[in-house]
């Protein structure tokens, strides 16, 4: 427990001119006694004091009614916070699995980082919002810090009561170079091990140290490559038909999209789904050209499906910053191998392509997704119309 | 001026008696609270001590500050010979008024 009563309501208490030795007296005793505990104080003394000094100075009721006032909402604002649980006895972050994972990096070789494969539990009996994980990765020799992935869960939609994450992979931005794969760098004479902290809050809570793990000598490559398949699989494919379906990666899986409605995917085998609303069954498969397919069967009708895939150089012309506000601009980049968009105070995220003009952009946690549509105005200037819930915005390149 | 005190002001003055030289508020208003049953405000008990020392019954002394205090000091009360005259008085007629209630009187056992 904090042993600082709260600021405020010492301050209320001081302004409210309570003996110096009353407010010693409370601050030997919150410790042991909290926050709830303390406001009750501060409140009961408002009352005894403004009753006080109406009988001796009836002038200065007001003034004293304003106080008491004050001092009854911030009392009920900050007990109502304690009554709320912090993010330590809200959430359990559970280490599913660390190691050390092989990033290509198209111009300089593999980067080896560690990482940790984590779970997030809600241990309330109540829905909690805004979610966020925050993995800081360091040195086990020295604790110099290579880097920190901080991660939302469940921004907007939350974790139910007891409810566990989907496995939320946090990597470290720095790590081993210059051997040719994780398990050369894990053998290799000078390797260095590190260790994974992880915090967690929800809401506007603080931060809660929940594990600290050292990251184990093993190479993970190759065993998160179900977590990383899963995101492998989205993007828009395009039917035999015509018909454009959406496959999105929301924190509890796959979903299939079309037509504004989301269906989820179960897993029934390693690539393949069965999605819940109308038992359509769903298999992945990659294509020599990195593309994939997806065969959708449904009451004996069997319909396969191939990824959009729109040439690098079609994409990369969109690239530059589109003007929101006077003030804002949406960054559209370049990973090496996607487009990206970066909205003001957002993380970065890819976009997946519908069409050469046609992208829509999925909030991974936030179970969001939005549509966005670049065209070259009469000017030749580019621009892009976004269209979120229903809104709709144009934006021009700047 | 009354004699008799009221039921907070005699829990007050007889934990002011009893904790003797480690009388000071928070420790009075955790004795009055395991007296009544019920947990005593602070607040409420330093209203009674001003309350009982503008009568005479108490007087204090500040100690030294302490850094689990926040650098302040504590204030111990010790009752006067007035209070404890008065503490006397409020128990005749407490004694007085029970007496007087037969169904309230103790049975010889």
């Amino acid at each position: 427990m904090n042993r600082r009563p709260p600021r405020l309501a010492e301050w209320l208490l001081t302004t409210l001119q309570a003996p110096d030795e009353l407010v010693g007296d409370l601050h030997e005793r919150f410790p042991r006694r909290g926050v709830t505990w303390y406001w009750r104080e501060v409140v009961v003394f408002a009352g005894t004091s403004a009753r006080r000094r109406l009988v001796r100075h009836p002038i200065h009721l007001a003034w004293h009614l304003a106080m008491v006032c004050a001092v009854g909402v911030a009392a009920a604002y900050a007990v109502q916070r304690q009554a709320q649980p912090n993010s330590g006895e809200t959430l359990l972050v559970e280490v599913e699995r660390t190691g050390w994972l092989e990033v290509r990096r198209p111009a300089d070789g593999p980067l080896v980082v560690p990482v940790a494969l984590v779970r997030l539990t809600n241990r309330t009996a109540r829905p909690v919002t805004g979610v966020q994980v925050n993995a800081v990765f360091r040195r086990a020799a020295d604790g110099i810090e290579w880097g920190n992935h901080w991660q939302p869960v469940a921004r907007t939609v939350g974790l139910a009561p007891g409810e566990t994450s989907g496995p939320v992979l946090l990597t470290a931005g720095h790590g081993h170079t210059g051997a040719p794969s994780a398990a050369a760098a894990i053998r290799h004479a000078q390797f260095v091990d590190a260790r994974v902290q992880v915090f967690a809050r929800y809401g506007s809570h603080a931060w809660a140290k929940l594990a600290d793990a050292a990251v184990d000598r093993t190479d993970v490559t190759a065993g998160l490559e179900q977590v990383r398949s899963l995101e492998s699989f989205v993007g828009a494919y395009r039917l035999p038909d015509g018909v454009v379906v959406r496959i999105l990666l929301l924190k509890d899986g796959l979903r299939l999209a079309h037509d504004g409605v989301a269906a989820r995917l179960t897993s029934a085998a390693p690539r393949t789904f069965i999605a819940e609303r109308d038992d359509r069954r769903l298999s992945f498969s990659p294509e020599p050209s990195g593309a994939a397919l997806v065969t959708i069967t449904m009451q004996g009708r069997v319909q396969v499906g191939r990824r959009v895939v729109v040439p690098a150089d079609d994409l990369r012309r969109w690239i530059g910053d589109y003007v929101l506000s006077d003030t804002m601009v949406m960054r559209v980049g370049w990973d090496g191998e996607r487009l990206t968009v970066q909205a003001p105070g957002a993380s970065t995220h890819p976009l997946f392509p519908e069409s050469e003009t046609r992208f829509f952009v999925q909030d991974y946690e936030a179970e969001d997704t939005a549509d966005l549509e670049f065209d070259v105005d009469d000017t030749g200037r580019a621009f892009v119309l976004i269209s979120q819930s229903g809104a709709r915005q144009r934006a021009p390149r700047k | 001026m009354s004699t008799v005190l009221s039921t907070l002001d005699l829990l007050v003055l007889l934990a002011v008696l009893r904790l003797d030289e480690e009388a000071y508020g928070v420790a009075i208003a955790d004795a009055v609270g395991e007296a009544r049953g019920r947990p005593a405000a602070v607040a409420t008990i330093y209203v009674a001590l001003e309350r009982l020392q503008e009568r005479g019954l108490v007087t204090s002394a500040l100690g030294e500050p302490t850094a689990e205090r926040g650098g302040r000091a504590k204030r111990f009360f010790r009752i006067t010979p007035q209070g404890v005259k008065t503490v006397r008085a409020t128990r005749e007629a407490l004694t007085r008024l029970w007496d007087g209630v037969p169904a309230l009187r103790r049975r010889p056992s």
